[in-house]
């Protein structure tokens, strides 16, 4: 069991009124906690965190960094009671303890480094044809630091860049590199709030000023952030997948069939309601989908949230992930994920040096997938 | 430069640097430096870790964002870490930080990676020395707004 009873108990008080009259909205019918995965391998129950809100507005340090804020308890609540917007707010109220961030905190100090310490943008190191002045850019998000702080032998998430490129390139399009820091979608859903403001300001500037018409990503958390919780104006942003769709008829796929299995990303998914364009794409790649069993708007989340709290109910949310995507396609499938965290945190658990488990599926993004499957034309 | 001309300056930058040193090798060359009598300049700060191997590169970079103008992590020579190898998994995990630097268009000459041992007294306090006059030229750290 992982989730204990903690005695640290804070004192909340959430101000907004909006929140109070939705959480009272509910009815303690439990969908919440049933359909919750961490619920699955803990004590950790979304529907007495509410019952404790509503009684005497407290929450335990634990319950507030378990949530994952996947958005499923939203999904199949029949009030329509918005649990993870509950957790963020509080977690913004109350402040989250450094120790318990997944690596040392790493992800989010460098966040607040690349506001604090430079006056620009990660600076990028990709192949293939980049044209400044073009009005399609890509932005690779935070990847090539997952190489640098991750300890993976086998994974490489520059490749996940790279691959984007590829395909891009091979679509006919220069596309610009667009040198951003983070999304800070992390940031914002740890409830630091100052952190991300000051992202999210330096992002806007950048891409606003850069003349584009369209911001290209691979990463669903990105895609979230820039879409919904940004103000872009007329820049248009699309995840890979969905790039890729509008512009299919440039590629020319291999002919070998093949099967995988998808997973749906909570912020691509639920949060975005995107479960077409990466389901058309890997298809028209030629492969064929034999779906999870939870999937779209069910999905389960990928076990860590925003790098925090990786524990043993994170591992046992991976580890099942991977057991329904070999019942699913088999013990030398691939699994398709759209966004670059899922992407790490199952390759982590699938790579992990003391394994409990001999799955030997292979997790791949979807743009590498695309990318070893095509060319053009 | 000798310490004798950088405190008679008044205008001189004085950097604020951390040094996190092991036990078994550069905190005892630190102490080695100390009897011995070597002045080192009083701008090092020294964290004293078990073994190199246990800074992770969150500490270095935490101790940017807190102030240090300099972070140089000090351990054993390679093939002398008292844990065997913590000293080369901690060359790995700070290269590798190093390159994020990059990524992040931060000055990497403001961090070191040294191996003194525990006989290298008079070296420490040459390396703190000059580890310190480079941090000062490159003046104290910038923190945009
Ligand atoms: S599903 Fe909705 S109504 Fe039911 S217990 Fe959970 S939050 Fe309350
Ligand atoms: S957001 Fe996800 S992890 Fe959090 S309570 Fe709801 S279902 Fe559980
Ligand atoms: S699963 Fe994710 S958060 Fe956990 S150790 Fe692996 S990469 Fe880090
Ligand atoms: S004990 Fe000195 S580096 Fe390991």
């Amino acid at each position: 069991m992982v989730i204990s009873e903690s005695p640290v108990k804070y004192e909340l008080d959430v101000k907004s009124d909006e929140l109070k009259s939705m959480l009272q909205a509910c009815y303690q019918c439990s969908s919440c906690t049933s359909a919750c995965p961490v619920r699955r391998f803990s004590k950790f129950n979304p529907r007495k965190i509410i019952h404790n809100y509503i009684f005497d507005f407290q929450v335990t340090e634990d319950e507030l960094t378990a949530c994952l804020t996947c958005g499923l308890c939203l999904e199949v609540c029949p009030q329509k009671v918005d649990f993870p917007e509950f957790i963020r707010l509080s977690r913004e109220q109350l402040g989250v303890d450094e120790d318990k961030f997944a690596h040392h905190n790493i992800f989010n100090i460098m966040q607040v480094f690349m506001n604090e310490m430079t006056d620009s943008g990660m600076k990028f190191d990709y192949e293939g044809e980049i044209d400044p002045e073009s009005s399609i850019a890509y932005f690779p998000g935070c990847i090539d630091l997952y190489d640098k702080f991750l300890d993976l032998k086998e994974t490489s998430f520059h490749q996940i860049g790279q691959s984007a490129i590829n395909v891009i390139n091979k679509t006919g399009i220069k596309p610009n590199l667009l040198s951003l820091k983070c999304c800070g979608h992390d940031a914002y859903w740890t409830g630091d709030m100052d952190a991300y403001d000051q992202v999210r300001e330096y992002n806007t500037k950048v891409i606003k000023e850069s003349g584009i018409s369209t911001l290209v990503v691979s990463c669903a958390e990105c895609y979230y952030s820039f879409e919904d919780l940004y103000d872009l104006d007329k820049v248009k942003v699309q995840h890979i997948s969905q790039f890729i769709e509008e512009r299919q008829d440039k590629l020319q796929f291999k002919e070998e069939a093949t099967t995988l299995t998808y997973h749906d990303p909570c912020r691509l998914g639920r949060f975005m309601n995107e479960y077409d364009s990466p389901r058309n794409v890997l298809e028209a790649t030629g492969a064929s989908i034999k779906e999870l069993s939870s999937n779209k708007q069910f999905t389960k989340c990928c076990g860590v949230s925003a790098w925090l709290r990786c524990d043993d109910a994170s591992r046992a949310i991976m580890l099942r992930k991977l057991e329904e995507a070999t019942q699913a396609v088999g013990e030398e499938g691939t699994l398709g994920v759209a966004c670059s965290k899922c992407y790490a945190h199952l390759n982590c658990v699938l790579e992990d040096k003391k394994p409990q488990h001999n799955f030997k599926i292979k997790v791949k993004e979807l743009g590498m997938i695309v990318d070893e499957r095509s060319s053009s034309k | 430069m000798t310490q004798a001309e950088t405190t008679t300056s008044i205008k001189v930058f004085e950097p604020t640097i951390i040094v996190f040193a092991c036990n078994w090798c550069s905190y005892a060359g630190a102490d080695l430096a100390g009897v011995s009598r070597l002045k080192y300049p009083s701008n090092i700060r020294i964290v004293r870790v078990m073994c190199s191997g246990r800074v992770d590169p969150a500490f270095v970079m935490k101790a940017f964002l807190k102030g240090a103008d300099g972070v140089m992590v000090a351990g054993c020579h390679p093939g002398d870490c008292h844990y065997l190898e913590g000293n080369l998994r901690a060359k790995e995990r700070i290269d590798k930080m190093v390159e994020a630097m990059k990524i992040l268009g931060f000055e990497k000459d403001r961090f070191r990676l040294e191996w003194i041992s525990a006989s290298e007294g008079k070296r420490f306090a040459q390396i703190m020395t000059e580890f310190t006059e480079q941090v000062r030229t490159l003046g104290p750290i910038k923190k945009s707004e």
